[in-house]
């Protein structure tokens, strides 16, 4: 360890005296502590719960609360897809009636939301002189003979706009759609249920395909089995990792009690707290536990050398204690910095994270480096199993050894592999910054982020979206009441969802929404009902799928289809018989940030300029964006200031501990660079990867700024001990690469072990957040031991190489490295 | 210090540069009045005619008017706006588009009474004053002086001086008129709701019945479209497949059914053919051996057809432009 080289009567204070001799209380109360937070740790509900997702305050959130009734995101989608032909013949027609009544009858589903080609609420009307009648298409029964297949055909062609959503224009697939009720879903009981429905249906001609949140939520039980293997492997890397390091010595196994009692703690306030355990995030609680270890093993190691050199295993621990404390503290305060301002923003899944894991890491400090030397007390000394295997001299050994002599002298050899490296840093700096521009926030593809690309369940809506838009945001509407009173007392009636001018609008928003080439549908009670009803009321006239040009007629067609349609289908458009609101629905593309906010700003620009401006619209207000879509659109607004807010406070956290530790503000600037160079690293992997700042990346580049300015201030605190010891500037750096850069290494093989297994995880989020996670941690790894180091040697900056501190000060840079 | 400190402020706001601009790019999309490959799904197509330049005139929903001087290639898209605001405040349906047989003069009719008039070959457009408020669902053009319209609550227009006066005719009963024809000033046919025919030898002054108009039987259909192949043979196209022709100058109408029972909403002449454009896209045409032969290219309603010797264009919902050059045997969809 690159601690072994201080003085050990420099750092011996009273801390770790206190703590030995009050060992039984404390230990006591550390264990009860531990027992009620183990007894909490049992209430902890392993669940991914939808909302959280999302920032409560946002407008568009509570929007989506108050208008609920129009849908809900909960919302799953069937689609028969045949091989030949088209869906028009009894098999395919048979399976999505029965399609139809199976998912009616799934749990928690909303039966008057369960929509397709079978359904009794899915109807169309027919024009005959003297009557117009509404049908539905399909129901209660398919065809059964050639002529009844031919006039279903003719009914569908004949109303193609009002059952596009659920048959598709090539006629090769049809949908069956259905809403949730969206809480206390049980997704496994339902993913069951629908794999049974899938399994039922599919054959050679009809592939089933399925997508929605509902099947989204469920998969992740799907992929259960694996994951818990993946957990499995990720404890088992970390404890391989852990009897490597430490195997030489009896008790190496400490570390696994404190990191045990520590994630006890963790979990334990979640459970305290109610908060769901989010599998989706585990890798967040793995990166602590390796944090856990890597302290815990620091540690050990410090212990094992004060044990050998003062032969005494109370004050070894006392020693070690006071060493270990306060860089501890100041890593732990670092790491807690990394966690916690992602709670601003207001997404509870992010808020229980910050608050979780700030506990979690405070948890890691009291056992770490309070209860492991009360626990080590307790236990015999530890015995040396077996002497260090004499080195046997191997080619590529030797081929190592120079390539490491070779690196460690790069910072101090003018030269080609220093420029080149202080250049490939600025660099990588300009290219982070350009990736950094160009970096969106959200997600960029369609799917679901949750699971990988190549995943069924996103070939499944990748082939749905072909078909079928997915993306659903909702603008509301409310007005001044109307319907069929108005039509007698007018007053009241000019300005109601019905009124003529009302429609004209929402058709004129419609349109214009349309001509952005990511909005698919628009559908409202102005396009999909009214227009067409007038139309069939005028004989099916194409010249009259227009406004219905008085307001008695445009009530006549709203009663016309609430007496003509099934309970519940008007409420899907209108949501009251006073109709004092309306819900028009935008059917997108894709859901990328881009999109949703030049969806927004489009919208805000028509109601500015389009509705604003008519007098006669003085009292309909236009209230957007809800529905899945403004959700996601929520979470990205959050992210987005979350973002600049997140690093901001980080980085200002870093700058300040960092200009306190070494009183210097170069200092201070020096590791902020080193933060940002890393950082920035970040966006340019990420954009490789098409990446977006989203809800799981955000926390994990907010932790590794955290976790990842140890190592430049380990090393730089270990260049500038040797300098102070005498050392000349080249041997020092020299000199503290070889140890501490070493002890860095060691440290960082320590974290990554602990979330490498996450990358084969089928859950993109774990994927992504390991992924990125290494290559943040690598990059400060770069930063921290080979790039401050050359600018050190060029720069020679005050604080390190100027002298004239105290010897106080030295005290503490001395307990810095020790923390290696 | 103080320009380390500077320096430092200069990252923090590089971050925030660098955060807020990756917000901002926008995509922009075609603008109203670009040259556009064809409709779009949202657009309605109401009215389309051919100039003797060969050139294509399409009207529809929201003052869209569409003009294509390539056979079709691409267009050029306007709105031919009528009420004041901006641009988001779309504008009014235009319905129906002729041109005079020379194709200097042309006239457009629409939604609220909307009357528009080109004297340039339908370069420009002026709005001329009907003085009604109905919709005016279709027009007919004899000459520079002469053009006539018909519309919803049994209204007919009718100008004798370019368009600068409009007379303005009520039918005693408010049914709908759905078609105008015109022969020569004075000559001319009004077909609409309970199979109403209606003549007139007084350009438009007084009408005739010339069948049906029993406003009183609902389960009498429309007629939509009234097109005449020669002076003697003229076909009313009307509801479930049901049509009326006749072969005596309209002194006698004859029922007859097309093979499918649809509505035709439109109707037209090539080389004596009629041709019938209808619900779910189909088209009717009469081959030379008295045969209907059924085309479907689209399944969108037809909403007018028109010829030019054998090139003739259908157009309808959904944006959809049929264009056949062959006089009706084949059409294809524009794309």
């Amino acid at each position: 360890m690159a601690g072994g080289k201080v003085k050990a009567e420099q750092a011996v204070g009273p801390i770790g005296v206190l703590v030995l001799r009050f060992r039984a209380p404390i230990g006591i109360v550390l264990l009860l502590f531990s027992a009620f937070m183990g007894y909490e740790c049992t209430r902890v509900r392993i669940a991914t719960d939808f909302e959280e997702f999302f920032p409560r305050n946002h407008p568009n959130v509570q929007l989506y609360e108050k208008w609920k009734r129009y849908g809900g995101a909960q919302t799953l989608a069937v689609m028969v897809e045949v091989s030949h032909g088209d869906i028009f013949n009894f098999d395919t027609l048979k399976r999505i009636q029965g399609i139809q009544r199976d998912v009616d009858k799934l749990p928690g589903v909303d039966h008057n939301q369960v929509l397709s080609l079978a359904s009794y609420r899915v109807s169309y009307a027919e024009a005959a002189p003297g009557s117009l009648t509404i049908k539905p298409f399909m129901f209660p029964d398919v065809p059964t003979t050639q002529g009844g297949l031919e006039e279903l055909k003719r009914h569908v062609f004949s109303n193609r706009a009002r059952i596009a959503h659920l048959v598709s224009v090539d006629n090769r697939s049809a949908l069956v759609v259905a809403s949730f009720n969206e809480r206390g879903l049980d997704y496994r009981e339902l993913f069951n249920d629908i794999q049974n429905i899938v399994r039922k249906y599919q054959n050679e001609n009809n592939q089933i395909f399925v997508a929605g949140e509902p099947i989204i939520r469920g998969y992740g039980y799907y992929y259960e089995h694996l994951i818990y293997l993946l957990f499995v492997a990720a404890v088992a890397t970390m404890i391989v990792i852990l009897y490597l390091t430490l195997g030489q010595r009896t008790r190496w196994w400490a570390p696994i009690v404190t990191g045990a009692l520590s994630a006890v703690w963790g979990l334990g306030f979640v459970g305290l707290m109610g908060y769901n355990f989010d599998p989706v995030m585990l890798v967040i609680p793995f990166i602590l536990t390796a944090r856990d270890m890597s302290h815990g093993i620091q540690w050990q190691g410090r212990f094992h050398d004060e044990l050998d050199r003062l032969g005494d295993k109370y004050a070894a621990c006392e020693a070690t204690t006071d060493f270990m404390l306060p860089p501890g503290l100041l890593s732990i305060l670092a790491d807690v910095a990394g966690i916690i301002f992602i709670s601003f923003g207001g997404i509870p899944v992010l808020q229980h994270i910050a608050l979780a894991g700030s506990v979690w890491l405070a948890g890691s400090l009291t056992m770490v480096f309070i209860f492991q030397p009360i626990f080590v007390s307790y236990l015999p000394v530890p015995k040396i199993k077996r002497r260090p295997r004499v080195a046997v001299e191997r080619p590529w050994l030797g081929i190592l050894k120079r390539g490491i002599d070779w690196l460690v002298h790069v910072p101090v050899n003018p030269g080609f592999a220093r420029t080149g490296l202080l250049a490939f840093a600025l660099c990588f700096l300009a290219a982070g910054i350009v990736a950094s521009i160009r970096q969106d926030i959200g997600y960029k593809t369609p799917g679901t982020p949750l699971y990988r690309a190549n995943a069924k369940v996103n070939q499944d809506i990748v082939a749905i979206g072909k078909k079928f838009p997915l993306e659903e945001g909702w603008i509301i509407l409310t007005t001044p009441p109307g319907g069929m009173m108005a039509t007698t007392t007018a007053a009241s009636g000019g300005q109601s969802v019905l009124a003529p001018r009302v429609l004209r609008m929402v058709d004129d928003l419609r349109s214009f929404l349309l001509r952005d080439p990511r909005v698919a549908v628009v559908v409202s009670f102005s396009s999909s009902i009214s227009y067409p009803l007038n139309q069939m009321f005028h004989y099916g006239h194409p010249k009259y799928l227009a406004n219905p040009d008085t307001m008695q007629l445009s009530g006549n067609l709203w009663f016309l289809f609430l007496n003509g349609s099934a309970p519940g289908e008007l409420e899907r458009f209108i949501s009251d018989r006073s109709n004092e609101d309306t819900c028009v629905r935008v059917l997108l593309r894709d859901h990328t940030y881009r999109t949703l906010n030049d969806l927004r700003d489009r919208i805000g620009r028509f109601v500015n300029q389009r509705v604003r401006t008519d007098p006669n619209l003085r009292n309909v207000h236009v209230r957007y964006l809800a529905g899945l879509a403004g959700l996601y659109q929520a979470a990205n607004d959050v992210l987005y200031q979350l973002d600049f807010l997140n690093i901001t406070f980080v980085l200002a956290v870093v700058f300040l501990f960092c200009v306190i530790s070494f009183r210097s503000f170069v200092a201070g600037g020096m590791f902020l660079f080193s933060c940002v160079l890393a950082n920035f690293g970040a966006f340019i992997y990420m954009g490789i990867r098409g990446i977006g700042l989203t809800i799981d990346t955000i926390p994990v580049i907010s932790l590794g700024i955290g976790l990842g300015v140890d190592y430049g201030i380990y090393t730089v605190s270990r260049i500038r001990d040797e300098v102070m010891g005498g050392m000349t500037v080249e041997d020092a750096i020299v000199t503290a690469l070889r140890t501490t850069g070493l002890a860095v290494f060691s440290t960082f093989m320590v974290m990554i072990g602990g979330i490498f297994p996450w990358i084969f995880s089928p859950l993109l989020f774990h994927n992504e957040m390991s992924t990125l996670l290494i290559f943040l941690m690598a990059c400060n790894m770069v930063a921290g031991v080979l790039i401050l180091p050359c600018y050190l040697q060029l720069a020679q900056p005050r604080f390190i190489f100027g002298g004239g501190r105290s010897g106080k000060a030295d005290d503490r840079h001395n307990t810095v490295v020790a923390a290696d | 210090m103080l320009a380390r400190k500077r320096r430092f402020c200069a990252w923090l706001r590089t971050i925030a540069i660098v955060a807020l601009t990756a917000t901002t790019t926008a995509t922009s999309f075609s603008a109203i009045g670009a040259t556009v490959g064809g409709a779009q799904p949202w657009q309605a197509l109401y009215g389309v005619a051919i100039r003797p330049d060969r050139s294509i005139y399409i009207v529809g929903s929201k003052a869209l008017l569409m003009v294509s001087e390539d056979h079709g290639k691409t267009w050029n898209e306007q709105t031919l706006r009528e009420r004041a605001g901006n641009t988001l405040f779309q504008d009014r349906d235009l319905y129906a588009i002729r041109f005079t047989p020379d194709g200097k003069d042309g006239w457009i009719a629409g939604e609220m009474g909307i009357v528009l008039h080109s004297a340039d070959g339908g370069k420009t457009w002026t709005r001329q004053a009907t003085g009604v408020e109905s919709n005016l669902f279709n027009v007919s053009a004899v000459d520079a002086q002469h053009a006539y319209a018909c519309g919803a609550n049994g209204v007919f227009v009718s100008t004798a001086d370019g368009g600068q006066h409009w007379t303005v005719y009520r039918y005693k009963d408010p049914i709908i008129f759905f078609d105008v024809h015109f022969a020569d000033p004075e000559n001319g046919w009004m077909v609409g709701e309970f199979e109403t025919i209606l003549r007139t030898t007084d350009g438009g002054k007084t009408w005739n019945i010339s069948h049906g108009g029993n406003v009183g039987d609902f389960t009498i259909g429309p007629s939509f479209s009234i097109v005449f192949s020669d002076p003697r043979h003229a076909l009313v196209t009307g509801l479930n497949g049901e049509i009326l022709t006749t072969a005596d100058g309209g002194r006698n109408w004859t029922a007859t059914r097309l093979p499918e029972p649809v509505a035709t909403y439109s109707a037209a002449v090539t080389s004596g053919h009629f041709w019938l454009g209808g619900e779910g896209g189909r088209m009717l045409g009469l081959d030379p051996t008295g045969k209907w032969v059924v085309d479907r290219p689209t399944f969108n309603d037809i909403a007018a057809v028109a010829f030019a010797g054998q090139v003739g264009y259908a157009v309808g919902l959904d944006g959809v432009i049929l264009r056949t050059n062959d006089a009706g045997e084949t059409w294809q969809v524009v794309k």
